[in-house]
């Protein structure tokens, strides 16, 4: 089926400028909010406002659970207004791309359409159109069927929109956990496999707050500082075992075969989410297979090695400002292994621990 | 000088290879980043004073030169080539061309100052990351001119 396209005939946009792609995707979106209604939400990202603006509730109802935890008020002037819209719920699509099929880079930037203006990505596996216009303080969200909105991309929703957003200030959203006390708290990183989350899910049974599982924002800096970005937690499914209280508040059940189990914090346990503190250390998970957890003073190079390539990979677009700013928060802040043991009970002794000695220090 | 089994020239200028090859130079190693591949690229002290010559515009025989004191032996020839064809075989530098500009980094002084025993140059790779920078190009597009596929988690 062919949806109505705002913008006429397939061929009106081929080959047209980027501005006038922008301009006529915001027709598509002011049609299908026409259509379906808007829901107007926002949140305080970081120390700044986004407006979320959806035509109809179907992405809003998938995409906000996440962000649940950090409401702004109704009279905040956003800094970021994002529109998103669907062609099925709203029966309005998008014109089609002006671009051609060798315009795809390999994570979904659109060769000619990414300038110190304009960021665009079709987002490679999801479908996920993702636009940014810096000048205009807008962004835009599009995909064709929102039952096809993935789950992964409900446990992060606009990350790559929010790291666009922060291109050129010192904020970075960053693939790491982080748990800690409002005195200051860690990050704790490694690729997938690592413990990360692990050891993030085993703070939830201690006097630790959690302020993510997976992407965090990081602001670098003298006084470096972590604030939450998603309420949510993913746990691989044989390892829901050892999580039995999450067991109850898995949102996916019955896709358990082709997905990680999914859980809203803020709604299992909505007093253990936490905005964000300073950060006091990076650590580097790893699983040792050992009963005991240890931390052991790393370089600020394997931080780097950990933080940085597989941040950068998720990431598209603003890769040298991304890079840089995880050079400098490195250097800002000590690095550690996380050597996480058996003994779930002993990673958050451990980091308190830590942040006990941090204080002193 | 000894043989070249990567037929570097040895008088020739190399550069980083392009803007999406990006690295950072720690006291203890330099970090380097391909972004168009996911690869990345642990260097030890001597590779990175390699590396940071080679960033800077320097001829492969002034590399040579510079972290063997000009006095290179046969197998540090052999070393700091061999290293270099790595580099040039992961894609990370090439022949410099008309228009290179030298992209110094910061030259950490130990590594380069690195007097007493001879440590080879090492280039560790890692390649967990490849995976999400292979994923299959665009080929299809439905009626609406999108393209659209299985999703798969990134």
């Amino acid at each position: 089926m062919a949806w109505p396209s705002e913008a006429g005939p397939s061929e009106a946009l081929a080959g047209a400028a980027p501005e006038a792609f922008f301009t006529a995707v915001r027709r598509s979106f002011e049609a299908a909010a026409e259509r379906a209604g808007v829901i107007e939400r926002r949140f305080q990202i970081g120390d700044r406002v986004a407006l979320l603006r959806f035509a109809g509730a179907a992405l809003e109802e998938l995409l906000t659970p996440a962000l649940a935890h950090l409401p702004a008020p109704a009279e905040a002037q956003p800094e970021l207004t994002i529109c998103l819209f669907d062609t099925r719920s709203t029966g309005v699509a998008p014109p089609p791309p002006p671009w051609g099929a060798d315009a795809y880079g390999v994570r979904g930037e659109i060769a000619g359409f990414n300038t110190t203006r304009l960021r665009t990505v079709y987002q490679p596996g999801s479908d996920i159109l993702l636009m940014l216009d810096h000048q205009r303080g807008e962004a835009f969200y599009w995909i064709s069927d929102d039952r096809k909105v993935p789950y992964w991309e409900r446990s992060f929703p606009l990350r790559t929109i929010f790291h666009w957003w922060f291109e050129k200030l010192p904020l970075q959203p960053v693939h790491a956990a982080a748990v800690g006390l409002s005195s200051g708290g860690v990050l704790i990183t490694g690729a997938s496999g690592s413990g990360k989350s692990t050891a993030a899910l085993a703070c939830l049974d201690s006097d630790l707050q959690f302020a993510g599982d997976d992407y965090v924002l990081v602001r670098h800096g003298p006084e470096p500082h972590v604030y939450s970005l998603y309420g949510t937690a993913k746990v691989e499914v044989e390892n829901l075992a050892r999580f039995p209280r999450l067991r109850a508040a898995v949102s996916n059940e019955s896709r358990l075969d082709s997905e990680k189990a999914l859980v809203f914090v803020s709604r299992f346990a909505p007093g253990k989410l936490i905005g964000g503190f300073p950060i006091r250390a990076l650590l580097v998970s790893r699983i040792t297979g050992c009963q005991d957890t240890v931390l052991r003073r790393a370089t600020a190079a394997e931080g780097f090695r950990a933080l940085a390539p597989t941040t950068l990979s998720h990431l598209p677009g603003s890769e040298r400002e991304a890079f840089r700013k995880l050079s400098a928060l490195v250097r800002e802040v000590p690095v550690y292994t996380l050597e996480a043991g058996t003994d779930l009970p002993q990673i958050p002794r451990r980091i308190l621990e830590f942040l006990a000695h941090a204080e002193v220090a | 000088m000894s043989s070249n089994p990567q037929s570097i020239e040895t008088a020739k200028a190399y550069s980083v290879a392009g803007s999406k090859i990006v690295w950072q130079c720690f006291e203890e190693e330099v970090v380097v980043i391909n972004l168009e591949s996911g690869n990345y690229y642990s260097l030890n002290p001597t590779a990175t004073a390699i590396w940071n010559l080679v960033a800077a515009g320097g001829t492969i025989s002034s590399v040579v030169d510079d972290v063997c004191k000009g006095a290179p032996t046969e197998e540090q020839w052999e070393q700091v080539l061999g290293f270099c064809g790595r580099l040039i075989a992961e894609g990370l530098i090439r022949p410099g061309e008309a228009g290179d500009a030298p992209r110094a980094g910061a030259l950490p002084e130990p590594a380069r100052a690195a007097a007493g025993a001879w440590v080879a140059p090492t280039l560790t790779v890692y390649a967990d990351m490849q995976d999400l920078f292979q994923l299959d190009p665009i080929h299809d597009v439905d009626e609406t001119g999108w393209p659209s596929r299985p999703a798969e988690e990134t």
